[in-house]
């Protein structure tokens, strides 16, 4: 539990933190933080598989591409700026305020002690590789080859619109 | 559990796909031919697909390959609707397409790739299915949607669609995530199972989930208050994809949420029927009246797009077997009607480019009376005039409401529909009640490809304002939903 409030509250602060920053560079690696808390959570609840994925994949992998982006564009050279128009600021207010109410609706139930009391115990093996394996495989294994294809549409769109010159 | 288990299902998604890669592949073997029989080739890949859903009609099956879909005519006559967006968006498009310097083998594997990802949504039973089918409908629009990468609006579309995609994506992962906590399962017939009595849900934690998956899918159905990305994702995107959007994505969309909200948590509808009926009054009156300022005839048009999806949604608020029969119908004349719309569009030339300033449309209907006449066809029967199929699409969806005591909805979509009908019948106004301006010759676009998708599209339409109980009854006999 104090590991959860810990890592969990670091991975919040670190999101917050990470939309809020202005520097570009310095929110890829809020990012990691936000990324690296999350692996640790994955980990309190024993996937460990999960836990090593997180970091490999998204903590290492994505993010150092992101960061690749970030200097090849020169983002931290020239800061955006930051200016709200008035539009802008009632926009932010209003998306406060929902947020605000979403947040009220959700708290009591995802709080209420009682939520998942009549779900089955969670069986010892669950997030273990071998079990993500099984599910992956067999259960899931027509998402799982759609993913190929949404990875072929992804590859194809980036051809098209990135490319210098349409032949 | 066996893995491989009527793999027959996917027979359509696979004529699709493989129809796609072979257009790759052949335009990487020789990249200098390019031209109709591409769109050929993606009609033949379509009415391929098209025939082997067709058996499924005759030979339903249950749910199949683990329980991720299912081979029920509901799922056959949603595909028939969705490939029939996608067949008529292909034969459109290779003119449009060359006048643009566009023609290019990846378009029409986009739109082959983005059909199969919309067919697999309509027969998904599974939440991560349903995810999975979105994105990648979704990826495929983006990318069509920013095609004309020389012109500013494409782009901007592009953006738009893609940024507020991508979010509505995220709650539509939420929601999934909140249904697995609450009920240990994303299949939909056992999320039924575990919502009906006996069952292990927590029905706060499933309402919380499903308030999110309505969100998502309302995104990809441009309901109000989710439609921001619509009107300019649609005036920008090349009108053949925008065409395609409007129909396909609109049928995909319902089609989800009809066996979301309907097949897998009937139980929950006392708390889902009263949020959407606030979604779907919202979402005819607000476009309704929005689109009475529009002098952008496509803008003007993805406004009423949205608002047949209002129309759509009061069937689904029905939640009867009726309610479901009239969503099917509407979703069939829609499809035909909005293609139909955007298609004449696509037939009034202006120089390169098409006509798409109101003021442009003025003394038309002196000049090119026949396409004039067949635009405003198209046009009253997106407002719901008697006796085009558009009116009977109305009149099933307004019956089915007030069947399940929801007549107060009928009442306020009719006073919107009053509303709409000013601005579809402004366009007519304006074309046969002006003089056509000096030296304006108004060519018509004189494509083979995009005539026959017109004569469909009128076909369709014509045929619903014929024999609308024909229609309706053929969607009552797709249900109920397979298991």
């Amino acid at each position: 539990m104090t590991l959860f409030i810990v890592f969990g509250a670091l991975a919040l602060g670190a999101a917050v933190a990470m939309v809020f920053q202005r520097n570009a560079v310095h929110a890829a690696l809020l990012l990691v933080l936000n990324l690296l808390a999350v692996a640790v959570l994955f980990l309190s609840l024993g996937a460990e598989f999960l836990f090593a994925s997180q970091i490999i994949v998204y903590a290492g992998a994505i993010v150092v591409l992101f960061l690749f982006v970030i200097m090849l564009l020169g983002v931290d050279r020239s800061e955006v700026v930051l200016e709200h128009t008035p539009f802008q600021r009632r926009q932010i207010a209003l998306g406060a305020v929902s947020a605000l109410v979403l947040i009220g609706a959700a708290a009591p139930v995802l709080g209420s002690k009682t939520l998942t009391a009549k779900l089955p115990a969670i069986p010892k093996t669950f997030g273990s590789a071998q079990s993500i394996g099984t599910v992956l495989f067999q259960t899931y294994l027509l998402p799982f080859e759609l993913t190929g294809l949404l990875l072929l549409v992804a590859t194809i769109g980036i051809l098209m619109l990135a490319k210098k010159k349409p032949r | 559990m066996p893995v491989v288990q009527h793999w027959t299902v996917l027979l359509p998604e696979l004529a699709l796909v493989g129809g796609a890669i072979f257009l790759l592949l052949i335009d990487a073997a020789k990249p200098s031919q390019r031209g109709p029989h591409l769109a050929f080739i993606t009609l033949v890949a379509v009415v391929t697909s098209g025939v082997l859903a067709f058996f499924q009609w005759s030979h339903p099956t249950t749910s199949a390959l683990g329980g991720m879909v299912v081979g029920d005519k509901f799922g056959v006559f949603a595909r028939f609707i969705i490939l029939g967006a996608g067949f008529l968006a292909t034969l459109t498009a290779p003119a449009y397409l060359h006048r643009r310097g566009l023609d290019r083998a990846e378009f029409y594997a986009l739109l082959l790739l983005s059909t199969a990802g919309m067919t697999l949504l309509a027969v998904s039973s599974d939440l991560v299915m349903v995810f999975i089918t979105i994105e990648l409908l979704s990826l495929a629009l983006y990318v069509m949607a920013g095609f004309e990468r020389g012109r500013l609006e494409s782009q901007e579309a592009s953006m738009k669609y893609f940024l507020l995609g991508a979010f509505a994506s995220a709650f539509l992962l939420y929601g999934i995530a909140f249904v697995f906590g609450g009920t240990g399962t994303t299949n939909l017939l056992r999320i039924r199972a575990e919502t009906s009595l006996g069952g292990v849900a927590d029905f706060r934690l499933v309402g919380l989930a499903v308030a999110l998956l309505a969100v998502g899918l309302g995104f990809k159905a441009a309901m109000v208050p989710f439609h921001m990305w619509t009107p300019d994702a649609y005036q920008g995107a090349p009108t053949p994809v925008t065409a395609f959007m409007a129909g396909g994505t609109k049928a995909a969309a319902f089609a989800a949420l009809l066996r979301v909200l309907v097949l897998s948590v009937p139980e929950l509808r006392w708390d889902w029927q009263g949020p959407l009926a606030a979604l779907t009054v919202l979402t005819v009156v607000f476009a309704s009246i929005i689109a009475v300022s529009q002098t952008d005839v496509k803008r003007m048009l993805a406004y009423s797009s949205i608002s047949h999806a209002g129309f759509v949604a009061i069937a689904v608020v029905a939640a009867s077997r009726s309610g479901i029969a009239a969503a099917l119908v509407y979703l069939l004349v829609y499809t035909a009607m909005t293609i139909g719309a955007f298609g004449c569009v696509m037939l009034f030339r202006d120089g390169d480019g098409e006509r798409v300033h109101l003021a442009k449309y003025s003394g038309l209907g002196v000049r090119r009376p026949a396409a004039a006449a067949l635009f405003a066809f198209f046009l009253f029967s997106l407002a719901g005039i008697p006796p085009t199929g558009g009116f009977w699409a109305k009149w099933y969806v307004f019956f089915a409401a007030i069947r399940s005591h929801h007549a107060w909805l009928a009442i306020v979509a009719v006073g919107a529909s009053v509303i709409a009908a000013f601005f579809y019948v402004r366009v007519a106004v304006v074309m046969f009640m002006q003089e056509p301006p000096e030296g304006d010759e108004m060519e018509l676009d004189s494509s083979v490809g995009l005539k026959i998708a017109l004569a469909l599209c009128l076909l369709v339409v014509v045929a619903v304002g014929v024999a609308p109980g024909f229609f309706l009854h053929l969607a009552e006999k797709a249900l109920p939903f397979g298991g």
